[in-house]
């Protein structure tokens, strides 16, 4: 059978639409498949690739499982709602004359109102669509009984006060957080007992948290409060704090202690005197309301502010409180205790490159002038100059030059990145002249103006970006600008890329988000990365950067902000380090 | 699919055919929009009869059974005009068994299609991204492609063929 016969004809367009063919067309198909068996094997191979294809592509039939659990639930919700309906109608089934039902016997005997098993007599509309008010009317109405109510009364009574007093004494009442979400092996010890945390656990008063090399935990408090314990993490949470809404409400301040490792706290404002303690072997932290971090290794404890103000002091010296605010940090050990701006970057996770202000310069007969940048884990990765370019006061500084990376830097930006197609780029730059064409290169990973894999540029007073992707319709030369220029000044830059997930932030403050570029970079080539100019030496820059650093993951907003604030503080302003004790 | 006390779970019997189970319903030629919502029938009613799959049966065979029964009553109820002749196909295509379909037990099957579509021509794999994740007709690609619906239908139908071939002989291999 040709490509072009009607049968054939007849089967492409059924292949497409199953819906199109006319009654004769699907008689004709039909006497077709039923005398050729072959022609009824090659149409069911196509409606099956055809529905694989469908089910490799289209993003609506991609959560199958997700939407058949969704449909069980809702069925599961509705087949069990008229169950409880009936259940509660049967305790108080009896004296039936109330809803115009005539039933065997009257009373409340014991047995009855407690019984569980649904009766056929409770089916009916009256009592499975209202089920609490006419129990009211129940009690109201029965009659012959006149102590009944009386004790029922007094009965529930004495169940809300044992309740309640109960409550106080249960991990429900006395819970401080609960656990939200749990990573590898954490281990919550109460009353020397250790049990594997689990979500939705209670912390109670006293408990103690253990995190393994491999654990992360997440707490929430009642008032929305956050927490985050890093792995190999030790906390306690003092006996007498606490949250106790029972009888007598008591709003316990919340006394959490660090022997090591890390935690985070996003704390709401809490009232006065009842603000959150964080306290370490050498420092004690009043939060009032207030983003930060706390760390503790064995020699030092570390409180940085992300965001708000917190009152530190010292456990050891018999001092006022000193206040930290905004990205900065206190830094105390034994001999010393002092105030210092954020890290910068904040989180070394992923890094594959950075280029610090405090980087060092050698200088030999045999290498020349060597920039000693970092590579991943505090490895070397060696820049050096081409033309007329210099390291000077932390900066690259271009007049028609370029820093160049050795290969070696190269082939693991290259290797790492097409492992977590992700990367985030950051630095701080200042152009020399907000008109300059090229486009004039300031990081690039290319060879050429036709062979790169990312460049981050100047074209006119436009910051663009050139981003090699692959997608399953094939390769991507995208390219997009990402913000103006402002001005001569220096601003710090990041952009991030996931795939799908484009965003660049300008002093910290995003200025464009892009969803339209696709793809991961299995297209990308061994290239050379490069700063201020292109490898063939025909896209150079004027202006200076400072403060680069390449990672193979997605940097969240949050991150770029801090990022952004201390680069600004530790290398930007006018000495901030501002020792309160020698 | 047996737990460690040697029982079936529904919820790896849900996971591990739940993409073949959707493609055997396509087979019968059920029309695309309504393969999810039958293979959820299906799967409904495995869940209520959890009970009744037979020790000696594998489950995809059972529930690829009640898709055929779920399919089959579906058809029967849509409007009177092409019933019969939608019904007559479906039993048609049941009792057909492809060379695809007796591997497509394999569990690498879905690895298969992602291998042999990498290896198809960047203008192969565009046009089948137009058709099944835009959803564009025949109609609307030959206007892209300045051809004609006709040829983009034989292109397709080319496409899947060679896939399905691609899949066969990867099966086959690994078998």
């Amino acid at each position: 059978m040709s490509e072009s016969s009607p049968l054939e004809t007849i089967l492409h367009r059924f292949l497409e639409d199953r819906e199109c063919l006319s009654e004769t067309e699907f008689q004709l198909l039909l006497e077709a498949l039923r005398t050729q068996p072959a022609l009824a094997e090659r149409l069911k191979d196509h409606l099956i690739m055809d529905e694989m294809l469908a089910q490799q592509y289209a993003v609506d039939r991609k959560d199958f499982v997700g939407k058949f659990e969704e449909r069980l639930r809702q069925e599961t919700d509705s087949s069990n709602t008229p169950m409880k309906i009936e259940t509660y109608s049967l305790r108080w089934a009896e004296p039936a004359e109330s809803n115009g039902h005539s039933q065997q016997g009257n009373g409340a005997s014991p047995s009855k109102t407690t019984e569980a098993t649904p009766h056929p007599a409770t089916k009916s509309p009256s009592t499975t669509t209202s089920a609490k008010p006419s129990n009211s009317q129940h009690l109201e109405a029965a009659p012959g009984h006149p102590w009944r109510n009386f004790f029922l009364v007094m009965l529930g009574l004495f169940l809300v006060a044992a309740g309640l007093l109960t409550l106080e004494y249960t991990p429900a009442a006395r819970k401080i957080a609960e656990v939200q979400e749990v990573e590898g092996m954490v281990i919550i010890y109460r009353d020397d007992i250790g049990t594997i945390a689990k979500e939705g656990m209670p912390i109670l008063p006293g408990d103690e948290i253990r995190l393994k090399e491999d654990g992360h935990l997440k707490l929430a408090y009642r008032d929305q409060s956050r927490m985050e314990i890093d792995a190999n993490s030790q906390v306690v949470f003092q006996p007498g704090a606490g949250n106790w809404p029972g009888l007598m409400t008591v709003d316990l301040r919340k006394d959490v202690f660090l022997s090591k490792g890390r935690l985070s706290a996003d704390v709401t404002p809490q009232p006065t005197g009842r603000s959150m303690i964080l306290k370490t072997p050498l420092v004690e932290a009043e939060v009032l309301g207030t983003r930060l971090s706390l760390s503790v290794d064995s020699e030092q404890s570390r409180v940085e502010v992300i965001e708000g103000r917190v009152a530190v002091r010292s456990e050891e010296r018999d001092e006022k409180p000193v206040e930290l605010t905004t990205g900065h940090q206190l830094v105390a050990s034994p001999n010393e205790f002092r105030i210092t701006p954020g890290n910068w970057p904040t989180n070394k996770n992923g890094l594959l490159f950075l280029l610090s202000p405090t980087t060092t310069v050698s200088q030999n007969p045999n290498q020349g002038l060597q920039v000693l940048a970092e590579g991943p884990k505090d490895s070397p990765a060696i820049l050096r100059p081409r033309r007329n370019a210099v390291f000077q006061q932390g900066r690259m500084q271009f007049r028609g030059g370029a820093f160049l990376a050795e290969d070696q830097t190269a082939q693991v930006l290259l290797e790492s990145c097409q492992k977590s197609h992700e990367f985030s780029v950051e630095t701080t730059f200042q152009t020399s002249d907000v008109n300059q064409t090229g486009p004039a290169r300031w990081i690039t990973f290319s060879t050429s103006s036709h062979a790169w894999n990312f460049s981050l540029a100047q074209e006119d007073d436009q910051c663009i970006l050139r981003l090699l992707t692959r997608t399953k319709s094939g390769d991507h030369k995208n390219e997009l600008p990402l913000f103006t220029i402002p001005d001569e000044q220096p601003h710090h830059v990041v952009v991030t890329y996931s795939p799908g997930n484009l965003s660049c932030y300008l002093d910290g403050k995003p200025v464009a988000l892009d969803s339209r570029i696709q793809g991961n970079f299995a297209n990308w080539t061994s290239q050379h990365l490069l700063f201020g100019n292109e490898w063939n030496g025909d896209r150079e820059w004027q202006g200076a950067l400072s403060g680069v650093a390449i990672y193979h993951r997605v940097l969240s907003a949050e991150e770029v902000a801090r990022n952004g604030l201390h680069f600004r503080l530790r290398f930007q302003e006018s000495k901030t380090e501002t020792p309160t004790e020698e | 699919m047996t737990d460690q006390s040697g029982t079936r779970s529904f919820e790896d019997i849900l996971w591990q055919t739940q993409g073949r189970v959707r493609a055997y319903i396509a087979g019968l030629g059920i029309s695309r929009h309504d393969v999810d919502d039958l293979a959820q029938e299906t799967f409904l009613q495995l869940y209520r009869n959890m009970e009744k799959i037979p020790e000696d049966v594998p489950p995809e065979f059972w529930v690829k059974g009640i898709a055929k029964n779920v399919c089959l009553n579906h058809l029967r109820k849509l409007a009177r005009r092409g019933r019969l002749h939608r019904h007559a196909l479906a039993e048609i295509l049941a009792g057909t068994t492809t060379s695809l379909e007796r591997k497509s037990s394999h569990d690498a099957l879905g690895a298969a299609l992602e291998d042999c579509l990498s290896k198809l021509p960047p203008e192969r794999r565009e046009m089948l991204d137009w058709r099944y994740a835009q959803e564009l007709t025949s109609d609307s690609i030959a206007e892209k492609t300045e051809s004609t619906p006709e040829a983009v239908r034989v292109v397709l139908h080319r496409t899947r063929a060679g896939l399905r071939d691609c899949i066969a002989q990867k099966l086959a291999r690994q078998t």
